[in-house]
């Protein structure tokens, strides 16, 4: 038994919360009207672990939908502005599709020119994630990572699995060994805690049913396809409303405006989430616009997530989460259009 | 460089946008050690003669005096800036429009033979040529600071060109199209006012106007499918906007 684990019982969730909250910031899943979203937890609130998606994924607390760059006074310096974390935030269950966004998003961050505002936060972060038990039609992580609704040994400090009535609780650094320091939470895990989450897993793999086939030939797939006439049918559909893209785990675009206030003088400089979906997202200086027709910007999200991305960075811009097919209001899914185009069933 | 002389004009209107400028509050003095009031009658009634620099119309026009009225505006602002819904789309004042005019006044008025007005109700530039538009019912006031104070600066203002989902997704509002089968018209109407009415848990009734690519096309088919008669697609893209040529679209799609 190489693996470092514990056990924790699902009575004694609310009481870790507890305790972890007296020196972290901690959030998680909590149910809306219908949706799951990410909430910081306060005494009283419930988290919920076992869940499909959140509709915003916890890509927000590493790069949130508006932040503050820069304060300034015109003329007279200014003043850069990363959030100073008094304590480290803990985001619990973050699912294993967002985990490995996270992953994704730390190679977009990191790289030659390092993004201060991103590290900043990341290096405050703790990622407690949960094995996933209940996808659903929309899920297909099992196309783009074989461990699908599980992590193996990476990009997690913790990483809880449901086991009936307590979750295994596995080790993935040395920051999330410490919140298992705790008296009277965690018992000790046996062999046959681990296998049962290995049987766990495999039955949820099972229901992981939506499939995008041969991964690897994707980008000449596409290629060869731009000029298919299924294109130009989604786009009559589309309303380019940006959904797709800011619900992405992914996604990372961003436009940066300063807000001047009236004195002239004083202002800020704020970065907040744009989306290629959007008209104004490839406009540049004189009004020309470079991505102005919709089947064009349709395409590119499509494109970038499973063609570009790889030439980018190194991975596939999509994690399988399902979460642009269930927020779409026009039903643009992009599984279909490419078995569409392939001629084929999106399930297997 | 002197401070611009301003004029806030009002036609056929609540009075509601150009009061955004007085909700500035603790920022008014800033506000007023950069530009000069000319002509404000919701504010002071000092007038100061024409040129101004720039004009802010707020209302639409919709009689025969006030096409004369607007007119003379644009002859006596370098700059021309429609502000709010009835300026830019005409708003609720063209409501009007898709019924016989003899029959709404009577309805109305307890003595229509004293009014003199159009069959149709306009946003302004029906009549003249604008040189801006700052779209809302009412105008929001973090866009008209916006817009003032990068015109100040000679920059482009940062007013968003597209759908109102955008701010419902940041704002994290769960969508009432999707989940609540609402008759939302975010996905075309230009954002700007930070999703205020999802926000609240009321649908988009579209005062911004289209935003700049709207598909009313698409949102009609979604509608459809959702169980909604025509007849109340249609009203609904005639409520605030029906004038604009994509709301136009939206309507005319409908049976
Ligand atoms: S694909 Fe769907 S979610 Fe994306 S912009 Fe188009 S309508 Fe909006
Ligand atoms: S592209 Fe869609 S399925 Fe893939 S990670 Fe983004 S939201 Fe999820
Ligand atoms: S799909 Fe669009 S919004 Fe998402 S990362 Fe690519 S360009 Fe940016
Ligand atoms: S509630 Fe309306 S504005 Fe908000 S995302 Fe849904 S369709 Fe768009
Ligand atoms: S949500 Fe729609 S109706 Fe409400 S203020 Fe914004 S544009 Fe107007």
């Amino acid at each position: 038994m190489e693996r470092e684990a514990v056990i924790l019982k699902k009575s004694k969730v609310n009481d870790w919360v507890n305790v972890m909250r007296e020196d972290h910031t901690v959030y998680g899943p909590v149910k809306y009207k219908y949706d799951y979203h990410f909430k910081e937890l306060e005494p009283g609130m419930e988290v919920t672990l076992e869940y499909t998606r959140s509709m915003i994924p916890p890509k927000k607390f590493l790069h949130p939908q508006e932040e503050n760059l820069i304060t300034y006074r015109r003329n007279d310096g200014m003043e850069t502005t990363p959030t100073k974390f008094e304590q480290k935030q803990v985001i619990l269950g973050v699912h294993p599709c967002d985990a490995r966004a996270i992953e994704v998003y730390d190679e977009i961050f990191g790289g030659d020119l390092p993004d201060v505002y991103y590290w900043n936060r990341r290096n405050n972060t703790i990622i407690i994630a949960v094995t996933c038990t209940v996808p659903d039609e929309n899920c297909f992580c099992m196309s783009l990572d074989e461990s699908g609704p599980t992590l193996e040994k990476k990009g997690y400090d913790l990483l809880l699995t449901d086991i009936g009535d307590s979750y295994l609780v596995e080790v993935g650094s040395m920051e999330g060994s410490l919140l298992l320091q705790f008296e009277g939470l965690f018992e000790k895990a046996t062999e046959e805690h681990m296998h049962a989450k290995d049987k766990s897993v495999e039955v949820t793999k099972m229901k992981v049913q939506r499939k995008i086939p041969d991964v690897p030939g994707l980008h000449d797939f596409l290629e060869h396809n731009y000029e298919n006439e299924v294109w130009a049918k989604e786009t009559k559909k589309c309303l380019s409303c940006g959904t797709c893209t800011l619900v992405c785990p992914t996604c990372f675009c961003y436009h940066v405006e300063d807000f001047n206030r009236f004195n002239l003088e004083d202002g800020n400089r704020v970065r907040i989430w744009d989306s290629c979906q959007l008209i104004d997202f490839a406009e540049v200086a004189m009004g020309e616009n470079f991505r102005k027709d919709r089947e064009a910007r349709l395409k590119w999200r499509i494109y970038h997530k499973l063609a570009y991305w790889q030439e980018q960075f190194g991975t596939l811009g999509c994690t399988g989460c399902g979460r642009c097919i269930q927020y779409c209001p026009a039903d643009i899914d992009m599984t279909e259009i490419l078995a569409e185009i392939r001629g084929d069933k999106v399930h297997a | 460089m002197d401070k611009p002389r301003i004029a806030v004009y009002k036609f056929s209107s609540c009075a509601g946008c150009q009061l955004q400028f007085i909700n500035f509050e603790s920022e008014l003095l800033d506000m007023l050690g950069q530009i000069h009031i000319s002509y404000f009658k919701e504010a002071t009634s000092l007038v100061e003669d024409p040129p101004y620099d720039i004009g802010f119309i707020e209302g639409s026009v919709t009689c025969p005096h006030e096409e004369k009225k607007i007119k003379q505006a644009r002859e006596d602002c370098k700059v021309l800036v429609a502000m709010g819904a009835c300026a830019c789309e005409g708003c609720i004042n063209t409501l009007k429009n898709y019924r016989p005019i003899e029959e709404q006044v009577k309805r109305v008025y307890e003595h229509p033979e004293y009014i003199d007005t159009f069959d149709k109700a306009y946003g302004i530039d029906h009549f003249v040529d604008v040189d801006a538009y700052i779209h809302g019912c009412p105008v929001d006031r973090d866009e008209l600071r916006e817009f003032v104070v990068a015109t100040l600066m000679a920059k482009k203002p940062f007013l968003r060109p597209h759908a109102v989902c955008v701010e419902c997704k940041l704002n994290e509002n769960e969508c009432l199209l999707l989940r609540e089968n609402g008759l939302c018209l975010g996905s075309v109407t230009r954002g700007g006012c930070g999703a205020v009415c999802p926000s609240w848990g009321r649908p988009c009734f579209g005062c911004r106007g289209p935003n700049v690519d709207a598909n009313p096309e698409a949102l009609v088919e979604i509608f459809r499918k959702k169980g909604y008669p025509d007849d109340e697609i249609r009203r609904r893209f005639q409520y605030f906007s029906g004038e604009t040529p994509a709301f136009r679209k939206g309507a005319e799609a409908c049976v």
